[in-house]
């Protein structure tokens, strides 16, 4: 698969759910908040959702590049009737993934996690299929 | 007159981007002139080294002012770049003055806790 950062490559069917995927370079982290934005204006989202949802994926997306060795940033956006659920790839080592095993410390430290979990009404960790992701929930309307 | 200096930040897309002209990446301008640092654009990881450069020798005398009015996005990335041009700023017994916050600084600003903290210029 390249590299071609292509977005917004709509799968599976739920209603408005869009996935987007950008290398994992922070220069690239523009181009996720601008197609995010885009994508909650187009469904509707006031500017303050808007500008809570963009903030929340950038902080995420600079978790994942400088807290992981994944080569992608992935997400979902998805509206759903009164809230907005955001999932983003945690891309760590699925060989080395333990169940049991605490999550990275150093993931979304300091001020990042202050802030999602500020703006988000909920963050929780979950694991699918061997891999582990963040799902985020705002509440809207 | 003050010395001036400006910091612009930001790359062109990548070959394989060229079909993509919705892609953006961030951009930052950052001028200096005396002791107004005024901030232009996006302020993220990616561009607020940048930012951090243009703050570090506290510019001018007196209140160091940071004019983000242009400031269309901030995340942590910039919160941490002033929070350490603050701490710069007060050692050297002076002040940074948050000046003109764009809604998109001070809602970072508010949802950080940091409203009582920075010193924040109230939007006319």
């Amino acid at each position: 698969m390249g590299h071609t950062g292509h977005m917004d490559r709509s799968v599976g069917g739920l209603t408005g759910e869009h996935v987007l995927s950008v290398p994992a370079d922070l220069s690239r982290i523009a181009s996720l908040r601008n197609r995010v934005s885009d994508v909650a204006r187009a469904e509707g989202a006031e500017d303050s959702v808007v500008g809570d949802l963009t903030l929340v994926v950038s902080e995420l997306a600079t978790n994942v590049v400088q807290h992981s060795d994944a080569s992608q940033i992935s997400l979902v956006l998805r509206h759903e009737p009164g809230r907005w659920v955001l999932e983003v790839d945690d891309a760590g080592d699925e060989d080395t993934l333990d169940p049991d095993s605490p999550p990275d410390p150093e993931a979304l430290s300091g001020r990042g996690l202050f802030i999602v979990q500020a703006i988000m009404d909920e963050v929780e960790s979950v694991e699918r299929g061997g891999s582990r992701f963040l799902r985020c929930i705002k509440l809207v309307g | 007159m003050g010395e001036s200096l400006t910091l612009s930040c930001g790359s062109a897309p990548s070959p394989v981007d060229s079909g993509l002209m919705s892609e953006a990446v961030s951009r930052l301008n950052v001028s200096v002139e005396g002791s107004v640092v005024a901030v232009e654009g996006d302020v993220d990881a990616h561009t607020c080294p940048d930012l951090i450069a243009a703050l570090e020798p506290l510019p001018g005398s007196g209140d160091v002012r940071v004019d983000v009015s242009a400031v269309g996005f901030m995340d942590s990335s910039g919160l941490r770049a002033l929070i350490g041009a603050h701490q710069n700023a007060e050692a050297a017994g002076r002040r940074l003055v948050v000046a003109r916050p764009s809604s998109a600084v001070l809602r970072l600003i508010e949802i950080s806790g940091l409203s009582d903290h920075l010193h924040v210029e109230s939007v006319d």
